[in-house]
């Protein structure tokens, strides 16, 4: 389990997060959204100890993210993590040599399905493929909670899907999968859950299995969190009113 | 053989779970889902209509809930479209489309008897949307 | 990886080159000086004291290239981090290496070539001091040879600070020199990236540049002057890279 404890960042007098707590299961597919700045990434980047909180920890599985346990959280971003100036069979030996569960079926196949070159330097790929790449170089890693923020940047619609069908058809039961969009209409049915973040703050945590039950859509749902901030601040601005 | 989704095109109106449960009792009323056919396994029908494997999970416990399907462990689901079962099926689903129709019957003002006669004009209709 | 590889060919082209070019012209200053000793001779009857080699190899400045590609070399670990740094955000990957020692293998790494080459470059060099000297020996006579020049060649101040033969304790600052020159650039890189918290990294740069300082002008004749510093810079970069945030 990848757990989120009370997490509070701030960058000057901005609260990226604030008091944030997550936990993360395997076989889940999250969707993490919220609208810019409302501390996705930032969420994402403390997980992955880029950055360091103010307050909170973050553990897996009870321990403390480090150099013996960070090769189990993999890292997809839309800004691209990959070496623009070596080609994908010199990444592949680089991954293998580095990540000890580096799972090179895994990378062969999916290189074959996107029809990406083996020889051509990353940098001169196309966004596409760079995105692909990207997402292919997380999903090898062997990591068991794969972090994905915006990783379709630059794709058209028909590319995201195929994406979407690809991940499903490749995530098995151990995996879990944190993809942070701002494509809620695109990726409803794909994920399990939606966390939803405002503000630095948390403000929405369902699984669809529950939004089924209670038959809301997930856009609906959205806005009812949404606009309970809202209300409150209403609430509140009349009560003083009177 | 397997039951085929691929004719089914999901939307947005009623939730995912259900669709593919419909989709099955169809399937059997059409003769294409027969007794003792397979279902394909959850994760390649979550493949097959982008959607997540809870929601291919949910269909598939009120499936077997509701007895049209049969879970081995370790392997793949089986139809039981028996007598009883199609009975029920078809009951079940030619009553929410009567309830429906009548409803809209009913809100543009006709009576029984007037359905009954467009019920009869419109049987053997076969017009440009050919089933 | 592959570059390595590549950069390591042109390396070594680049001091063949200097090679070539240093014999070269001292060869030709040689036999410029005997021609120059004989017409004395012949006109005066006295031998004339030729130049030492040391002074020579000052006035044709044959050192000058030497330090013109330590130059390079020192600037090269600074666009390998930058190019990891910046541009392609592979620092995303750098950073998420297992293993406790990956940012420090991270920093060697930067730095590796750069000081194999310095290296290398110091070895190179001496065997052309002995080649260039051999030639000298042979070109001018005898008689034409100050006394002790052997030993006066390697107690010239040029010489003796790449040199230190003479003054053997001199070989530990000059180690941590190499150390210090590698890890400039990649301080300067540091500042450039940390900006908020860069005092840190300047403070590394005023300790190298004192070190140097120190060493090349002979001021604070120290020992441990450099070999303080180096360690210092070292560990300021090291510090870094553990410790950076990528915001």
């Amino acid at each position: 389990m990848l757990k989120c404890e009370n997490i509070y960042k701030k960058y000057g007098s901005v609260v990226a997060l604030d008091d944030v707590s997550l936990e993360f299961r395997p076989g889940e597919i999250v969707g993490l959204l919220g609208e810019n700045g409302a501390g996705k990434t930032t969420l994402m980047k403390t997980i992955l100890s880029y950055i360091r909180p103010n307050k909170g920890r973050v553990t897996l599985d009870g321990e403390k993210i480090g150099p013996n346990n960070i090769d189990r959280i993999a890292f997809a971003t839309s800004e691209h993590s990959f070496f623009g100036g070596l080609d994908a069979l010199e990444h592949k030996a680089f991954y293998h040599m580095q990540f000890e569960r580096f799972n090179e079926k895994r990378f062969d196949s999916l290189l074959e399905f996107f029809e990406l070159p083996k020889k051509t330097k990353i940098k001169n790929f196309s966004t596409g493929q760079k995105n692909q790449f990207e997402v292919i170089l997380a999903l090898s890693q062997g990591a068991d909670y794969i972090l994905m923020d915006e990783p379709f940047a630059g794709n058209d619609i028909f590319n995201r899907e195929d994406f979407y069908k690809v991940l499903l058809g490749i995530l098995d039961d151990n995996e879990c999968l944190i993809l942070s969009t701002h494509l809620i209409e695109e990726i409803k049915n794909f994920i399990s859950r939606a966390v939803l973040l405002h503000k630095g703050q948390l403000i929405g945590d369902v699984t669809t299995l529950e939004l089924d039950d209670k038959n809301i859509d997930l856009m609906e749902y959205m806005r009812k969190q949404y606009s309970y901030r809202s209300d409150r601040v209403i609430e509140t601005l009349m009560k003083n009113e009177k | 053989m397997v039951v085929d989704f691929s004719k089914l095109e999901l939307n947005k109106l009623i939730p995912i779970y259900l669709q593919i449960i419909r989709h099955v009792k169809m399937e059997i009323l059409a003769g294409n889902a027969q007794d003792g056919f397979e279902m394909p396994s959850r994760r390649v029908l979550s493949t097959l209509l982008s959607v997540n494997p809870n929601t291919v999970q949910k269909a598939y416990k009120q499936m077997e809930e509701e007895g049209l399907i049969i879970s081995y462990p370790g392997s793949k689901s089986i139809v039981v479209a028996n007598e009883e079962n199609i009975i029920r099926i078809r009951q079940e689903l030619i009553s929410d489309e009567v309830l429906s129709f009548i409803k809209s019957a009913r809100a543009m003002g006709f009576t029984l008897d007037q359905a009954k006669n467009v019920l009869d004009k419109y049987w053997d209709y076969k017009g440009k949307e050919v089933d | 990886m592959g570059k390595i590889k590549k950069l390591e060919q042109v390396k070594y082209k680049v001091f063949l080159v200097l090679i070539i070019f240093q014999v070269t012209i001292s060869l030709l200053s040689f036999l410029a000086i005997k021609s120059e000793i004989h017409s004395q001779k012949e006109k005066f009857g006295t031998v004339m004291t030729a130049p030492s080699l040391a002074d020579i190899i000052n006035y044709l400045r044959l050192f000058n290239i030497f330090y013109i590609i330590i130059g390079l070399l020192t600037i090269l670990p600074g666009i390998f981090l930058y190019q990891y740094f910046l541009g392609s955000k592979s620092i995303y990957t750098m950073l998420r290496l297992p293993g406790k020692y990956s940012r420090l293998k991270f920093y060697i790494g930067q730095v590796r070539f750069s000081i194999k080459g310095i290296l290398e470059l110091w070895f190179i060099q001496l065997l052309l001091l002995f080649v260039v000297y051999l030639l000298y020996i042979l070109i001018i006579q005898r008689e034409s040879i100050i006394e002790n020049h052997w030993y006066r060649f390697w107690e010239a101040n040029y010489i003796s600070m790449i040199y230190p033969f003479t003054r053997l304790w001199d070989f530990i600052p000059l180690v941590f020199m190499e150390v210090l020159l590698a890890n400039i650039s990649i301080l300067l890189v540091l500042i450039e990236r940390s900006r908020k918290r860069s005092i840190l990294a300047v403070i590394g740069i005023i300790l190298s540049v004192a070190g140097i300082y120190s060493y090349s002008t002979g001021l604070l004749h120290s020992l441990w002057i450099v070999p303080v510093t180096g360690i210092l810079s070292v560990a300021i970069s090291v510090f870094y890279i553990y410790k950076v945030e990528i915001v």
